[in-house]
């Protein structure tokens, strides 16, 4: 019976802070990628005009590792039962990736593209932790940002 | 090339549904399979249980009462003994089922919860708080008849059986996610109690009826259950969860059978001497 | 909506580019289905299940990669990268992106 109280305070407690945390995060993403707009990143290398004189390419990335709350992780283990969309992981993912692409941006001072930008997600704490798996993933963006000779 | 800047409205990447609403929609379905299997599986135990010979029930029982074995008999846990045998010699089953029965064997346990446990092999488990819960031997009698009846109906092993399958069922299903298995054992484990429930009124029966034919009467057979009422403020829906019957219920049962059966109630025998004053916490833990 | 995963359309020129553009979907099969699988790995060979999995998750992490590149008013993805990635046991999780462009 205790048990089963801890378990129910748990999930309450992983379903209202992990929404707040989760909505806290999107609005600041949201507001980022607003912010870094005029500084694209793109999967090719040749988008470049002729004319443009390039005065400087570095390589440039970015990292994170988000876990997600113990209400979704329930969530998730219940739906690989019956199989079928894990939706409770879908904001994990998103958030992840974004949030490591931002990074990466941040990362690049004074670049005005981001060229032949790579994303890799891989899951970790999984070997060291395997009975218990602990729902965290670890996203890395990484590219050569570009600056532009200032042409007048 | 150019480039246009452009913010990318909503996110597609993100399903609009409700969690709380999948949730339940798989939680119930989880149990509902689950509770399938387990009804399935309780009734194949229940059939094995009754045809388990008793070198095996033996053997279980040593592996099961090996922590209480070196417990030294002091004079209380030999005088306890000595109220089990003249309690097992009037046993009603002893004579239907020739060399069937175990040999009953009782262990004194210092411990704070007024609690006893029937065990495989014939071991019964009585927790010294118990004992400070009741007033004459008759009420002590009942306890042990009580835990009797439990060997009677082979609950012990059925109790056994029903939480083998409940384990195997959830490392089945969900491996190595521990976290639902634990959600589902904490389910089950209140659709596990209710049959409990059933089981321990059974039990108050039995040890009613056994008592009646060792006394003569049958005194004190409510005494315990009296007591830890009034001591225990717990209100009825807390009771809702537990693993024995709400204590006045019992009362209320026994008494029905009490009437029924035209059971007379004499002097109650005092308790012993030498259950006075009986640790509560076990030796070894300091405090 | 043309995919390519090389850096043109063949045939065609990019006249603009709107960035980055993703699509990510996350898909488990039922215990049943693993079960079998684990059964077939004994043997090897193809699990058909998992493939279909794959297949299906892939699919809809391409659409949802489309729709956002719709969204921007694009008519062509070029250098599309799909990406594999296990989060949770059982679950695997599919990833396309690309850069979205204009092509005429």
């Amino acid at each position: 019976m205790e048990q089963l109280i801890i378990f129910v305070i748990l999930i309450g407690l992983g379903y209202t802070a992990g929404t707040i945390a989760e909505r806290r995060h999107y609005r600041s993403i949201e507001d980022r990628e607003l912010r870094f707009l005029n500084l694209p990143a793109v999967t090719v290398k040749n988008v470049l005009s002729r004319d443009d004189e390039i005065f400087k390419a570095w390589l440039v990335s970015g990292n994170v590792v988000i876990s997600i709350d113990y209400f979704k992780r329930v969530l998730a283990g219940l739906r690989n039962i019956f199989g079928g969309e894990v939706r409770a992981y879908e904001t994990l993912i998103d958030r992840a990736r974004r949030e490591a692409v931002l990074r990466m941006k941040e990362s690049a001072h004074g670049a005005n593209i981001i060229l032949n930008l790579r994303i890799e997600t891989s899951a970790i704490g999984q070997s060291a932790n395997r009975r218990k798996s602990i729902g965290s993933i670890e996203a890395i963006a990484y590219g050569t940002a570009v600056t532009l000779k200032k042409t007048e | 090339m150019k480039y246009t800047a452009k913010a990318l409205k909503g996110n597609v990447n993100v399903s609009r549904t409700s969690p709380i609403k999948e949730f339940f929609i798989l939680l119930s379905g989880v149990l509902g399979i689950v509770i399938l299997v387990y009804v399935a599986l309780g009734f194949a135990v229940d059939f094995v249980v009754s045809r388990l010979p008793l070198e095996i029930e033996q053997n279980l029982g040593s592996l099961y009462s090996g922590i209480y074995v070196n417990t030294e008999k002091t004079g209380a846990g030999i005088r306890l003994q000595k109220i089990l045998d003249e309690l097992v010699e009037k046993n009603p089953l002893i004579n239907s089922r020739q060399q069937e029965e175990p040999e009953y064997k009782v262990h004194l346990v210092p411990h704070s919860q007024a609690n006893a446990i029937a065990l495989p092999g014939g071991n019964i488990v009585v927790f010294s708080a118990l004992i400070k819960e009741v007033d004459s031997e008759n009420a002590l009698a009942f306890v042990l008849a009580h835990e009797l009846g439990h060997f009677a109906n082979k609950d012990h092993l059925r109790g056994l059986g029903r939480r083998l399958v409940l384990l195997s069922i959830s490392t089945a299903l969900l491996g190595a996610d521990s976290s639902v298995s634990n959600l589902i054992m904490n389910s089950l484990v209140n659709v596990e109690m209710k049959f409990s429930r059933r089981q321990e009124t059974m039990a108050d029966i039995w040890a009613l009826d056994l008592l009646n034919r060792r006394y003569g009467h049958v005194s004190g057979a409510s005494e315990f259950f009296e007591n830890m009422s009034k001591k225990e403020k717990r209100g009825r829906i807390l009771y809702y969860f537990a693993i024995h019957p709400y204590p006045e219920d019992r009362i209320n049962a026994l008494e029905d059978r009490i009437q029924k059966k035209g059971y007379l109630e004499k002097e109650k025998i005092p308790l012993d001497k030498v259950f006075e004053d009986l640790p509560v916490k076990p030796a070894g833990s300091g405090k | 909506m043309i995919l390519t995963n090389i850096e043109t359309i063949p045939g065609k020129s990019i006249v603009e580019h709107f960035g980055l553009v993703s699509g990510s979907t996350v898909r488990a099969k039922h215990v049943g289905k693993d079960i079998m699988a684990s059964l077939k790995n004994l043997v090897g060979g193809e699990l058909k299940g998992y493939t279909e999995l794959l297949h299906d998750s892939r699919q809809q992490a391409t659409d949802r990669m489309v729709e956002q590149a719709r969204q921007l008013g694009a008519n062509a993805v070029v250098n599309v990268r799909f990406a594999t990635s296990a989060i949770a046991q059982g679950a695997s999780e599919l990833y396309v992106y690309g850069t979205a462009v204009r092509v005429e």
